[in-house]
């Protein structure tokens, strides 16, 4: 008997943390590949997707604080998908950007450009 | 004086209490509604015009994003106020980038021909609006993929040969020979006559390439030539001329081999034939004697056709004697008609 109450006790325990670890995880993981994509300077080809990553995990921490662990690790993992994202969309961006500066001298140039799927992260 | 003082009835203090209670309430609804609607209709805008708020304005469509979706889940917890304040500042978000964005040219065009770079399957190549797959931005330099580019090719969207400026090479007769090595292109004819139909020019139904005699009738048997000294019956093979034998004997005179060369062509050209030979003679002399010679010259034939390369098996050689007259014995004339040589065909 004292066995099944220790073991019950313990299954709380873990269950009760799992929430705060995986979240916690999840905003470690976004914020990693967050400074990884400003320290590459992707940010500067990959406005969006730099923008909406970091509201995500300011919102994500925000939640965290509230102890609201499964939206705020849905948030971070958002925000970490969205800096990832920039790995490939910040040379496809700045190249061409490049070719623009020289293809159509009147176009404006310096913006981005949606990814292959012509869709963006967020709440779409 | 004294007031007295009027205390509420029990009725009014429960309605009292009851609005109290429920007023929240009510107007937390009114509030998620207004809050549901709003982020409908700012995600309805967002939609419309997002690759322009991504192009012009991609931080106030990222700002946008994060507090739509703070705003969806505050108000599922039921929290009006944090999600009316973050609704407040999505719509903030659109509106500083509407003003970024209302400009179309923002879209960017890398390679400036109008079709924009996420539309463009060929952002740094401008299409070339050629009317072939002008939707897709890419150049279609040769756009029937046969090697002639659309400036040189006469038939830009049909792949044809350098030879022939780009076009499809025809076969307009189907006969095999395509056009520019087709003499007569528009009539079916076989290779080896360049495209053109082999004519039979004697309408014997021999064409002319195998005709042996192209501008007379003949038979095919014949190639196409015509028996000129006998003439193939139902039952046989008639003779225009005499077989002339020296007189009284079997011997064939030499002037009766061209036409017994005929006779052996005729048998040759028809392989299932088989020829009975039947010598004739008048009624001059003894009937025995006269069976007798007309039997030796019916081999005499016989033995002549065979030397023409007929085989012998083909050949019957039978002496009928006077006993088969076609004419009347008594006149010059009847008995040289009755003095003869006949080949009947057995079999076909």
């Amino acid at each position: 008997m004292r066995m099944v109450v220790l073991g019950l006790g313990l299954a709380a325990f873990f269950c009760a943390g799992c929430g705060p670890i995986q979240a916690s995880s999840a905003i470690t993981r976004a914020d990693d590949s967050l400074r990884e994509a400003r320290t590459r300077g992707w940010d500067k080809e990959c406005p969006y997707e730099i923008t909406a990553a970091d509201g995500y995990l300011t919102a994500a921490r925000d939640l965290a604080g509230r102890a609201e662990f499964d939206v705020a690790r849905e948030f971070a993992d958002k925000a970490a998908q969205l800096a990832s994202s920039t790995r490939d969309l910040a040379p496809r961006n700045a190249r061409l950007r490049e070719s623009r500066g020289k293809a159509a001298p009147g176009d404006p140039s310096g913006k981005a450009v949606p990814p292959a799927d012509g869709r963006s992260g967020g709440t779409r | 004086m004294k007031q007295a003082i009027r205390l509420p009835s029990p009725a009014r203090i429960a309605v009292f209490a009851a609005a109290v209670v429920l007023l929240p309430s009510a107007l937390a609804c009114v509030g998620h509604s207004q809050i549901a609607q709003r982020t409908k209709a700012l995600e309805a805008l967002m939609a419309d015009h997002h690759d322009q708020f991504y192009a012009c304005a991609p931080k106030a469509l990222a700002r946008a994003e994060v507090a739509i979706a703070r705003a969806r889940h505050e108000s599922s917890r039921g929290r009006p106020f944090p999600a009316k304040a973050a609704i407040e500042e999505a719509e903030a978000a659109v509106r500083e980038g509407w003003k970024g964005s209302g400009d179309t040219i923002c879209m960017p065009d890398a390679d400036g021909d109008g079709i924009p770079d996420r539309d463009d399957k060929c952002p740094t190549l401008a299409e070339d609006f050629d009317s072939f797959q002008d939707e897709d931005g890419c150049p279609d330099p040769d756009n029937d993929g046969d090697g002639v580019k659309d400036g040189d090719d006469q038939c830009p969207i049909a792949p044809g040969t350098p030879a022939n400026r780009g076009c499809p090479v025809k076969d307009s007769d189907a006969d095999g020979v395509m056009d520019p090595d087709d003499s007569c292109p528009t009539v079916p004819g076989p290779r080896i006559n360049r495209g053109c139909p082999i004519q039979d020019g004697d309408k014997d139904g021999v064409s002319d390439d195998v005709d042996r005699c192209p501008t007379e009738a003949g038979p095919v048997e014949n190639s196409g030539c015509p028996y000129a000294l006998i003439a193939i019956t139902e039952d046989q093979i008639q003779v225009k001329q005499k077989v002339f034998f020296q007189t009284g004997k079997a011997a064939i005179k030499k002037e009766s081999f061209e036409l017994l060369n005929e006779v052996a062509q005729a048998i040759l050209d028809h392989p299932k034939f088989k020829i009975r030979i039947e010598g004739h003679t008048d009624t001059v002399g003894k009937p025995k004697v006269n069976q007798k010679l007309s039997q030796a010259r019916a081999d005499a034939v016989r033995m002549y056709l065979v030397g023409q390369g007929v085989g012998p098996d083909r050949l019957q050689a039978a002496g009928m004697g006077d006993e088969v007259p076609l004419d009347d014995n008594s006149t010059e004339a009847g008995r040289a008609v009755n003095r003869r040589v006949e080949f009947h065909i057995l079999q076909k």
